[in-house]
């Protein structure tokens, strides 16, 4: 089936997309983020290249589901992605039993997408997420974030990559109880040759994002649990790292918090272009990631594309996400 | 903020438990300081009395033994030359207090010939060995009971012996030493006791030692081995010893006091760091999930060492300087030589006392943060995030 669309492009960032990625036989290629409306894909035909953004295709896509057409796509190479796994064993081991948590994983994220991790308790969700966050190595395989490769780094430059690089949130937060909710923010930073007063302004843009500019001289003790985490948000982005991990950031959040962090990090994805992985059991948390990945056993089941928690994209990718 | 000021916060975390292992620190520190200070004076007593070279002769069976006047005339023919000996003094001990009061100065009666050669350290100017030679009733007096009764030269001092058959005297202060090794002093003429003595009809003409000022210190080993050869087998055997192992065998004939306190240092030492180090393991294991999130942000292992281990040292030495400082200014106002203790009463709080117990303190605290730090550094941070997950 070809797909014959009109030329559209929401800001011009599909200019880019265009000139890096074929898309052969009809057929939306992983989503790519638009810095400024959200997600897009290529959408083509076999002699030209034409592109949308994924809100106004999507009604378009509906309709070739519907049509039973078939999907499929691959990458020239010219745009890489910002994450990308092969191969990833990991396994544990305990009074000298092997335990694989992870096998064989291969996975793509895009620069500036919004990915979920989802599965069942033991399925190397937190896992993944610590691999490729380089709190811990694989046992096998190559994990590439960016320009670092991780399995090359000994734990020294993992760490030292790790703080200019990568942002954590926490459950439980995790903010250090005896210091203030800018001091919080700011301890990052004492890991960078920096001036005080460029400390501070970081500081305060952090949590000026995050809606708590006016909560500073406030000790952890003297926030709510929405609060905590939006200055430990706040302490995730304060050195502007390209990629953002969450693990489970809102279970320990009743609904409406919730819902205002996963705002918040909608917010750090669309505005800012941070990618970000998020780890969660709550599927009303996973509808606001674009991208969900179902993992299960160690393996990658299935992902879906969202679209902005009200349109589901679902196709099955087997062992394997891209 | 700085990395200082998060220290300085983590400590403010549990103040009571902070303050408590600060007192621990800080109790035996105070009383360390007062017995390295004692060390250090004893040490500075006694490289003062090897720079004097000199040899004390007493009764070999005890030192309140009197011995007769002649042995004085022996030892000197033991060198008619005075190649090996410079003088010979006998003294007696007088146990002197000024009248009303509990303390014993180390009041000594002395040869009125030699006196101002054997004690030359005591810096007698001419004019005062003039005065010593023809005042009957001159006495030379250390700083510290000048001080306390407020004694100069020319004044007027009573004192009552404590010892039979508690004579009372009356005496012309002549000098006051500024010799911190002679403290606690009161010299005054022999002759004039033993008149004293003889008009109560009292055992004069004796006296507990002879103090013999040597050439060299190979004339004094020789010279302590020639004299106890030439009393030997006879009714006054001599044991003969130089000035430093006098006051040593003077200050441990109550016990080992220094040794004691030392060893009692050292115990209370060890248990302090196994206290600190205790506080130090509890303080991590309640902030793992802190110190796991410290390095998932980017904290090097060595840095997260370096934060527990700065941790420990701080503790210690703020408790340290909880007790040392304390100590030490009671000691500059109230020193122990007004307590007239023998030898003690030389103690005066030292500097070196001071920096000695800061060190030790900061050692205590490093031994007692290492293992804790060491435990940080190596902490998993995917475990430590997983188990509070």
């Amino acid at each position: 089936m070809i797909v014959d669309v009109a030329r559209r492009s929401c800001c011009g960032c599909l200019t880019r997309l265009f000139e890096s990625r074929r898309v052969r036989g009809g057929v939306p290629g992983p989503p790519f983020l638009c810095p400024r409306r959200g997600p897009a894909v290529t959408v083509v035909d076999r002699d030209c290249l034409e592109a949308y953004c994924l809100t106004d295709a999507l009604p378009l896509f509906a309709a070739m589901e519907a049509t039973g057409a078939g999907f499929s796509a691959e990458s020239d190479g010219m745009e890489r992605s910002e994450i990308e796994l092969r191969g990833v064993r990991k396994v544990y081991h305990k009074d000298r039993i092997e335990i694989p948590v992870l096998e064989g994983l291969d996975l793509d994220v895009p620069s500036g997408q919004f990915v979920v991790l989802m599965g069942p308790s033991g399925s190397g969700k937190s896992t993944l997420l610590h691999l490729i966050g380089g709190l811990d190595s694989a046992t096998d395989g190559t994990i590439r974030v960016g320009d670092a490769q991780l399995e090359q780094m000994n734990e020294r430059r993992r760490t030292s990559w790790r703080s200019r690089s990568v942002g954590f949130i926490f459950q439980m937060y995790h903010l250090v109880p005896v210091l203030t909710a800018a001091q919080n923010v700011e301890l990052p930073l004492l890991l960078f040759k920096m001036s005080a007063s460029e400390r501070r302004k970081r500081m305060t843009t952090a949590l000026e994002v995050v809606g708590l500019a006016d909560r500073m001289d406030h000790r952890p003790n003297q926030l709510s649990g929405g609060q905590e985490q939006r200055v430990a948000i706040a302490r995730a982005i304060v050195t502007d790292p390209r990629l953002i991990l969450a693990d489970e950031p809102t279970g320990d959040l009743d609904a409406k918090t919730s819902e205002e962090i996963l705002q918040l990090l909608n917010l750090l994805n669309t505005e800012f272009g941070k990618t970000i992985i998020m780890v969660t059991h709550d599927p009303r948390a996973a509808a606001h990631g674009r991208r969900t990945l179902h993992l299960d056993k160690g393996a990658l089941e299935r992902e879906e594309f969202s679209l902005r928690g009200d349109g589901r994209l679902t196709g099955s990718v087997a062992g394997a996400g891209s | 903020m700085t990395r200082t000021y998060v220290l300085m916060q983590n400590l403010n975390r549990n103040p009571l438990r902070t303050m408590l292992t600060a007192a621990a620190f800080a109790l035996p520190m105070a009383i360390f300081v007062a017995a390295i200070s004692l060390v250090v004076t004893f040490m500075e007593v006694a490289r003062a009395a090897e720079r004097e070279l000199r040899l004390g002769v007493h009764h070999r069976t005890s030192l309140t033994q009197l011995l007769p006047e002649a042995m004085r005339r022996r030892i000197e023919g033991l060198d008619p030359r005075h190649e090996r000996l410079s003088g010979v003094c006998g003294m007696r001990w007088f146990g002197g207090r000024v009248p009303d009061s509990q303390n014993t100065l180390t009041s000594l009666a002395a040869d009125v010939d030699t006196f101002p050669l054997v004690y030359s350290d005591l810096g007698l100017t001419p004019e005062e060995i003039e005065e010593w030679r023809t005042k009957r009733t001159a006495a030379v007096v250390g700083p510290a009971p000048a001080k306390e009764y407020g004694w100069t030269k020319g004044s007027r001092v009573v004192l009552e012996s404590t010892v039979p058959p508690y004579l009372a005297l009356e005496f012309h202060v002549i000098k006051v030493v500024d010799n911190k090794e002679r403290g606690n002093v009161f010299y005054f003429r022999r002759d004039y006791m033993d008149e004293s003595l003889e008009q109560v009809g009292a055992d004069s003409g004796r006296c507990h030692i002879f103090w013999l000022k040597c050439n060299s210190a190979a004339a004094l080993r020789l010279l302590q081995k020639d004299i106890d050869a030439l009393f030997s087998n006879s009714p006054e055997e001599t044991k003969s010893e130089d000035e430093n192992a006098f006051a040593a065998n003077f200050t441990q004939a109550g016990g080992d006091i220094p040794g004691l306190m030392r060893a009692m240092a050292i115990v209370v030492l060890g248990i302090v760091a196994l206290v600190a180090g205790n506080t130090m393991m509890m303080s991590l294991r309640e902030r793992t999930r802190e110190l796991a999130v410290f390095k998932a942000i980017g904290f090097q292992r060595g840095r997260i060492f370096s934060i527990v281990l700065a941790e420990s040292v701080m503790l210690a030495v703020g408790g340290a300087l909880i007790g040392v400082v304390p100590a030490a200014l009671f000691l500059w106002k109230f020193p122990i030589q007004r307590l007239r203790m023998g030898p003690i009463a030389e103690l005066e709080v030292s500097g070196w006392a001071v920096v000695v117990s800061l060190v030790i303190a900061l050692l205590v605290g490093v031994a007692a943060g290492l293992w804790p730090a060491y435990q940080a550094m190596r902490l998993n941070t995917v475990d430590a995030l997983r188990r509070i997950a």
